[in-house]
């Protein structure tokens, strides 16, 4: 399928977090000081988002529900209740361009 | 110090799990017994008030690690095996089948039991406490044929139990006896919101008045007696009158016990090699400069962590700021910190709107914070928690000003 324009990159400034539909598919987009990161808006624990519930602290994704805690490049559980890792997705900005692979990214989950 | 050839490890829940994980993710290639009475698979307690008992939550779900996890890590899983006998000279546990497992360190992790109310009928059919997987499906599978639920006592557990057996269509009434729901923990302003949410729901709560006994018929719970003399008619009664720690298994041992099994910061206990964790242990608290015992999930996981780490000799001091989350219907509650009483709240947002963040002062330093509805504002005002230091409490209960500013 390959990237997909999403959006646009200006409307996820710098600590924010917000939901996108690409492809039939609920996806977040977060900005960690000016670099974008997409994952699936679902926290693997229970049913909150990260657009609603989401934060972003030192770097890592915390789902404030429970203090789920994530990287948001790989997906990775840091901390907290989730124990299943996040499906992370392949971005790309060209211009103001967002551009999303829905296709969860195995190569960058680690 | 040498490391331990072989880690036992008793309880097989959240403070367990974490201490076995912690084994690993901490490069210890030793042997890992995790020992638990329990028959079922490591599983998620906080579901088993809400969404599990609701129906919402299915049993896979509310495991703690996927199947693979055991095999995968190399931890020796035992379930259904009580642990019966500690006996750190000769470095070893005894189990209920009469065989014994080596272990150069033990680390407790047993948790508590519910709390059960000694009056007349307490033993009836229909009457239950709250602890286990398996409470929670007999009370499900229960209150399928049940109209008229009592539940005693309105703590977290007793409130969240009435908001879902009340979603279940049953009529609901809670026996409390202090004035507000929860007002140990959250204050009577607060508490008195957590009310207001339960009424509107259609739930009736009776305050000030206790359970004297309860009355049946064949055997089967019919009635609630109370201190005052009501008669509430009741086919089913859930007692959430809080828990005890469960120390049987350090009986005839060395290691201390005083509402739970005393540890220092480290998580050790009075016995060199033996270690506890999460809710069973008491420990002491640097921060607050005194004992706590914790009934938290977040805390039996860190505290498993800290208890590993110890036994690898690479522990930190605990001194974490206390935190729990609790849902009701649509309302997701938090509370950070621990006030020993308060003089001052100071609210930011429209609390009657169930959308606030509410510190607790003392002498104007921030002791403890709860949010309705604003997970996202916790983190922050823990910050401010562990700073400990006087503000101003205008400033902090006003919204334009933010957070993070409190916190340095
Ligand atoms: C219904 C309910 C809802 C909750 N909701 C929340 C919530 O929303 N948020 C929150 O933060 N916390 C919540 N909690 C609290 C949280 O679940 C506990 O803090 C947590 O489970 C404590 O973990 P633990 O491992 O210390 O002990 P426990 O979970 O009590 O586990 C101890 C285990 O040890 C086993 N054991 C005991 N003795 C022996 C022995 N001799 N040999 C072998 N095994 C033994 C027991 O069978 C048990 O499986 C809730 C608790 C309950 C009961
Ligand atoms: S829903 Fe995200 S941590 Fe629980």
């Amino acid at each position: 399928m390959g990237l997909i324009n999403a959006g646009r990159a200006s409307e996820v400034g710098p600590g924010e977090i917000k939901a996108f539909t690409v492809a039939g598919r609920e996806l977040a987009v977060a900005n960690v000081d000016g670099e974008l990161y997409a994952f699936d808006n679902w926290c693997t624990h229970e049913s909150c988002t990260f657009s609603d519930e989401g934060e972003l602290e030192d770097g890592k994704l915390v789902c404030t529900c429970h203090f789920g805690e994530f990287d948001p490049a790989t997906g990775e559980v840091l901390g907290g209740p989730p124990w299943e890792p996040l499906g992370v997705y392949e971005l790309a900005v060209e211009g103001d361009d967002l551009l999303i692979d829905p296709r969860i990214d195995d190569a960058a989950a680690s | 110090m040498s490391t331990p050839a072989v880690v036992a490890i008793v309880g097989t829940s959240a403070a367990g799990v974490s201490a076995a994980t912690t084994l690993r993710a901490e490069g210890y290639d030793g042997r890992v017994v995790l020992l638990g009475e329990e028959v079922v698979p490591p599983y998620d307690r906080p579901p088993l008030s809400k969404g599990y008992l609701a129906g919402t939550v299915a049993a896979d779900d509310l495991n703690l690690r996927p199947e693979g996890f055991w095999t995968d890590r190399d931890i020796d899983l035992r379930l259904g095996s009580r642990v019966v006998a500690l006996r750190p000279a000769e470095q070893s546990v005894a189990l209920d089948d009469g065989s014994s497992v080596r272990a150069d360190a033990v680390i407790l992790t047993t948790g508590g039991r519910s709390r059960a109310l000694r009056v007349p009928g307490a033993e009836l059919d229909g009457v239950f406490g709250l602890r286990t997987r398996a409470d929670s499906d007999a009370l499900r599978e229960w209150s399928a044929d049940a109209e008229h639920a009592v539940v005693v006592g309105m703590g977290f557990i007793g409130a969240e139990v009435a908001a879902t057996l009340r979603s279940r269509g049953l009529a609901v009434t809670i026996v409390e006896p202090l004035s507000t729901p929860l007002e140990r923990v959250l204050g009577e302003q607060i508490g008195r919101v957590v009310g207001e949410l339960h009424a509107e729901h259609g739930v009736e709560m009776i305050f000030g008045d206790g359970v004297v006994g309860f009355d049946g018929a064949n055997g089967r719970v019919t009635e609630v007696a109370t201190t005052s003399g009501r008669r509430l008619r009741a086919d089913l009664v859930v007692v959430g009158v809080g828990m005890v720690p469960d120390t049987a298994v350090v009986t005839g041992t060395q290691v201390a016990v005083d509402n739970g099994i005393l540890v220092d910061e480290y998580a050790r206990t009075s016995v060199p090699n033996v270690y506890a964790a999460g809710d069973v242990a008491n420990h002491a608290h640097p921060f607050y400069r005194r004992r706590l015992r914790t009934e938290h999930w977040t805390h039996a996981v860190d505290h498993g962590a800290v208890a590993a780490r110890s036994v690898l000799g690479r522990g930190d001091p605990y001194s974490t700021i206390p935190w729990v989350w609790s849902d009701q219907y649509d309302l997701a509650l938090q509370y950070a910190g621990m006030h020993t009483g308060w003089d001052r709240l100071a609210v930011r947002g429209d609390l009657t709107a169930r959308d606030a963040l509410a510190f607790y002062l003392r002498d104007g330093v921030p002791v403890a914070a709860v949010t309705l509805n604003r997970n996202r504002e916790m983190r922050r005002a823990m910050a401010i928690l562990r700073r400990g230091q006087a503000v101003d409490a205008d400033l902090l209960a006003d919204e334009t000003i933010d957070l993070r500013e409190f916190a340095t």
